[in-house]
């Protein structure tokens, strides 16, 4: 088997692993964002008030299409980051020594470019079984691309399209640029040899830690400005 | 990735437009009837932040499951294959 073939499916099974583990913490997000003030008075409230409106599986409203866009999602996403690897890194932009936090970030940034196309109609589905009050979204896929369709075809479809764009590309070059800066500190703090792989653990940490990270880091960033 | 969660604002912007129906915004930033426009009008720039919390709840699990399913299936791959 070629190692694309691994990676495509290694990238599916692990965006399955976080869209099982994140889609109630997604859910809870949307609900807070789209809520006028007062709604609701936090996290745990939201949550118990979103459970017992729709049942114990009312925080996995609206998973499937994000489960069905996952596994093409992270294809498209490496396959897409890859290219801007070749655009924007140089020969020892990921080497230890000379690591080039920037040109990496730049190579993320052009992964969004693949990933919106089929991100950001799977967003608008998402978002509108959510939020769903009716109860007629909220049931099956088909269903609600039909509602969506019918309200407006294509530009119905892809509502959202620039502001999924600019959200990810943003995203994308902070996740890749803390992802890779992170694996060589940990890297280094194990003591490993320069060039060595990374132990599971410090992948692990850097993709935790990372994603956190540069959270942090936008929203202070946004802040100032 | 599928995250998605990224920069929160423009995503807040986002959930907010998707939702709606279809001729309510004329966009999330541009135009005369945007998503920003209203929020800044009615609710104040701090509701840009709202569902804050919950994407630093699932920053770290979400990720770390996602590079543990990475891992785990290039092992068994490389096991089997």
């Amino acid at each position: 088997m070629s190692s694309l073939a691994k990676d495509f499916i290694a990238g599916g099974v692990g965006g399955s692993c976080l869209v099982v583990v994140g889609h109630p913490f997604d859910t809870i997000k949307v609900r807070i964002q789209t809520s006028s003030t007062g709604t609701y008075k936090g996290v745990v409230d939201c949550a118990t008030k979103t459970m017992a409106e729709g049942g114990p599986f009312a925080l996995y409203r609206g998973v499937w299409p994000v489960l069905a866009g996952v596994t093409p999602m992270y294809a498209m996403c490496f396959f897409g980051y890859g290219i801007g690897k070749k655009m924007f890194c140089d020969e020892d932009a990921y080497t230890a020594e000379n690591q080039k936090l920037f040109q990496i970030a730049l190579a993320g940034g052009a992964s969004a470019l693949f990933t919106t196309p089929i991100l950001a109609p799977g967003e608008r589905i998402k978002c509108l079984q959510q939020t769903d009050k009716t109860g007629k979204l909220s049931g099956s896929f088909a269903a609600a691309v039909r509602h969506v369709w019918a309200e407006g075809g294509v530009s119905s479809l892809t509502k959202g399209f620039t502001a999924t764009f600019s959200r990810d590309c943003v995203a994308s070059m902070f996740y890749f640029s803390t992802y890779e800066f992170l694996k060589r500190k940990f890297g280094d703090m194990e003591g490993k040899n320069r060039g060595d792989t990374p132990s599971t653990l410090s992948t692990l940490c850097a993709g935790g830690f990372g994603k956190f990270l540069y959270l942090i880091a936008l929203n202070i960033l946004l802040i100032l400005l | 990735m599928a995250n998605w969660a990224g920069c929160l604002p423009i995503d807040t912007l986002k959930s907010r437009y998707q939702i709606a129906p279809m001729g309510q915004y004329t966009g999330t930033v541009l135009g005369s009837k945007s998503v920003l426009k209203e929020i800044i009008q009615k609710e104040g720039l701090k509701s840009l932040y709202k569902g804050a919390t919950p994407v630093f709840l699932r920053a770290f699990p979400a990720n770390a499951a996602c590079f543990f399913g990475m891992e785990t299936a290039y092992s068994f791959l490389n096991k089997v294959m």
